[in-house]
């Protein structure tokens, strides 16, 4: 009976596991994407000290959960994603507001693809 | 990770499913469940080892997860007889009082002729001295001869044997087993008489021995030691 109960719980913690990561990567994606907007919203108004800010603090705050995501996300997104952040630290130092949008969006378009292969719903299951 | 681990129990059940379907002649010697487990465990546990880009917990979760729904399936066949025959099927008789049960084959996709193998690596040249055979579920053959075909035993034939009880390893490879030696009662001195008595000067020229609860010997000594 102890090895039923055991593995009863078993199920029960990494099915609990899973959907406290589903959503913990979930709020980290719109936490992140969020912080790109906002340097985003700042570089369209050529704020570009308040875009230079808001990156920074947005990718202070990736690092610190940097480890988390390598434990539980596949380490090219992770790559992807920083090399994404660069690139648009990178226009928004050269003051390019046109490739700030753009890069603006390819980060918030690979978050959500994040969140969405990390969510359990029929497509990212099939 | 959450998709990991549904993917894991979906693919689970859809393999034992499927094995299920397929019969028994695709297990070689393992219970579907088992079949299931072993061909996944070690696929699962390879990914992340092979690619350092993958989490191991990718690599984790699939493997507890098998291991819980293993424990859980097990313990529920054990319990339950008819659940036991939904995951592992039930065996066929596929020859009964000495007829051939021909939907029986059919049902197992088995042809005459691999029932004949089956009945050879079984030592049985002549079907008809098959009573009984069974194909098991983890795909097995259990071959009952007539009584008339089947090994006479000493009881039949009146004769006394003796149990020789089991054999214990008092020298392996040149260690001497002292738990051995303590637990048949034997002490060392003894067991240098032995060795002596055949020849050898240190257990470390024996390759094995070994001691049944009659005393019994049986006695290896190393090559080139002779």
């Amino acid at each position: 009976m102890k090895k039923e109960i055991f593995a009863a719980l078993l199920l029960a913690l990494l099915l609990s596991l899973s959907v406290v990561n589903t959503h913990v990567i979930d709020s980290l994606c719109n936490q992140l994407s969020q912080g790109v907007a906002s340097a985003g919203q700042a570089a369209q108004r050529g704020d570009w000290e308040g875009s230079v800010q808001a990156l920074r603090e947005t990718m202070s705050w990736w690092e610190e959960r940097e480890t988390y995501a390598r434990i539980v996300l596949r380490h090219t997104d992770i790559e992807t994603l920083t090399d994404d952040f660069y690139e648009l630290a990178e226009h928004i130092y050269t003051r390019d507001a046109g490739a700030v949008k753009s890069a603006v969006e390819l980060v918030t378009e690979h978050l959500r693809g994040i969140a969405q292969m990390e969510a359990i719903n029929l497509g990212s299951i099939f | 990770m959450g998709v990991s681990f549904v993917r894991t129990v979906i693919v689970f059940f859809l393999l034992i499913g499927s094995i299920r379907i397929m019969g028994k002649r695709q297990l070689g010697e393992l219970e579907p469940l088992e079949l299931v487990v072993a061909v996944l465990i070690s696929n699962l546990a390879s990914q992340p080892l092979q690619d350092t880009g993958t989490p191991l917990i990718y690599g984790i979760v699939p493997v507890l997860t098998l291991l819980a729904c293993q424990l859980l399936i097990s313990a529920l066949s054990v319990r339950s007889p008819d659940f036991r025959r939904v995951v592992s099927g039930k065996p066929s008789i596929l020859i009964d009082n000495g007829v051939i049960v021909q939907s029986e084959m059919k049902k197992c996709r088995l042809s005459v002729d691999e029932l004949y193998v089956e009945l050879r690596i079984n030592g049985v040249t002549d079907i008809s001295q098959v009573r009984h055979a069974i194909l098991e579920t983890d795909g097995t053959l259990s071959v009952l001869p007539y009584a008339k075909f089947s090994p006479a035993t000493p009881e039949e034939l009146n004769i006394s044997a003796p149990d020789g009880g089991l054999p214990v390893s008092v020298i392996n490879e040149g260690r001497v087993m002292r738990e051995n030696l303590d637990l048949l009662g034997k002490t060392e001195k003894w067991l240098m008489g032995e060795i002596r008595k055949r020849g050898a000067s240190s257990p470390k020229e024996v390759y094995t021995m070994t001691v049944d609860s009659q005393g019994r010997i049986y006695y290896a000594m190393k090559e080139g030691k002779r």
